[in-house]
């Protein structure tokens, strides 16, 4: 037994167990009363003031966190700029990559079409029964594709190095993309730290809870969403599905 | 089928929309045009003759779902074919599309392939 303030002690105890004694019912009631009043009171107290420090704390630490705020003021708004450029990038790329098949379309059209204005006359040569005047017009037109072929095929490389070095965005992006996965990372640690500490435990159901609402857009699955029973993984599964409701 | 059926393809991504132009025109459709989201193209359905609709689901305005909505409850339009081509691949949306009565519905990314043969298949029907 100590005599730290508030707690039970046996002198107490004592004097209501004297008041008893001597007959004084309503006087041990009362004191008895106060006691377990103290008592009470002490430990919400206690506790409510440990919890008052600990929050009180832990929010000095969030507030005079410095790194917290390098991220707040720095690289949350840096990690958004990242993200656009590499919106702008990705679109960039692949409109380099249509322009330069847009390119090829023309050239390919051309071959196409010159091949089969020469093969009737081909065809003859090559069935032994081409007539002289035939076959110096043949001589001809396969000498104009010989030289077409000759300046398509160097375009058609110009095209392909396009749509070649149009493809060095993945490295770029990819390494923002790092970039900022790291921070969101970080950012995830502080705030389950943070939660850890004092937050309620939240359960699955709340926060399904919070996500869900009716049919809603989701844009593209990852692989790993794509195991869902509740999604059609492939364009297979989108058909059998279509099947069944009579398509 | 009639290669020359007006077309009119809804995407907000200027990409994905001359990507399926490309591929339309390799299937020998010639005679396609654009429109970045449902409410932009609604008003060109409504005035011109277009034959055959390929939109994207998620887009900003007015999404491929409602202008599907918009479509089915047009007097003018209403048995217009609409092909959706979109990454929402959730059974619920797939369901839904189908009750707003979707003529098709192909999950990206997709192939050449994928897309002709739904063509096919929807132009077999009407014919």
């Amino acid at each position: 037994m100590t005599d730290e303030a508030g707690m039970l002690t046996v002198e107490e105890l004592e004097d209501i167990r004297d008041l008893l004694e001597t007959g004084m019912q309503d006087e041990a009631e009362d004191r008895l009363v106060q006691l377990a009043g103290r008592l009470k009171q002490n430990s919400v107290y206690s506790q409510v003031g440990e919890l008052t420090r600990d929050l009180h704390n832990a929010l000095t630490d969030f507030v005079d966190d410095d790194r917290l705020r390098v991220i707040a003021n720095v690289e949350m708004p840096d990690a958004s700029e990242r993200l656009k450029y590499i919106i702008s990038m990705t679109s960039d790329a692949a409109t380099k990559t249509l322009d330069a098949v847009d390119n090829c379309e023309p050239m390919l059209h051309t071959l196409m079409e010159t091949i089969d204005n020469l093969l009737p006359a081909w065809k003859e040569l090559m069935n032994g029964k081409i007539d002289r005047y035939t076959f110096v017009a043949l001589c001809h037109k396969v000498d104009n594709l010989i030289e077409k072929t000759q300046n398509s095929a160097n375009d058609l490389s110009a095209q392909l190095n396009a749509i070649m070095m149009a493809q060095d965005y993945q490295d770029l992006t990819g390494q923002m993309i790092q970039k900022v996965i790291k921070l969101v990372t970080e950012v995830e640690d502080r705030l389950v730290g943070f939660l850890v500490s004092f937050g309620k435990p939240q359960d699955d159901e709340e926060q399904k809870g919070i996500h869900q609402g009716g049919v809603e857009v989701e844009g593209p699955l990852m692989e790993q969403e794509k195991q869902a029973p509740a999604v059609a993984a492939s364009q297979d599964d989108v058909d059998d599905l279509l099947a069944s409701l009579g398509f | 089928m009639d290669k020359n059926i007006k077309i009119l393809i809804v995407d907000d991504f200027s990409t994905m929309r001359r990507i399926i132009k490309n591929l339309l025109r390799d299937l020998g459709f010639n005679n396609t045009h654009e429109a970045d989201d449902g409410a932009t193209a609604l008003p060109m359905l409504e005035a011109g003759d277009f034959q055959f609709v390929v939109t994207d689901w998620n887009m900003p305005i007015m999404q491929g779902i409602d202008l599907l909505r918009n479509i089915r409850k047009s007097p003018k339009l209403k048995a217009l074919p609409v092909l959706m081509v979109t990454a929402e691949a959730k059974r619920d949306q797939i369901v839904e599309a189908a009750k707003a009565g979707v003529n098709g519905y192909i999950v990206k990314p997709f192939t050449a392939a994928t897309l002709k043969a739904k063509l096919d298949k929807i132009f077999e029907r009407f014919e």
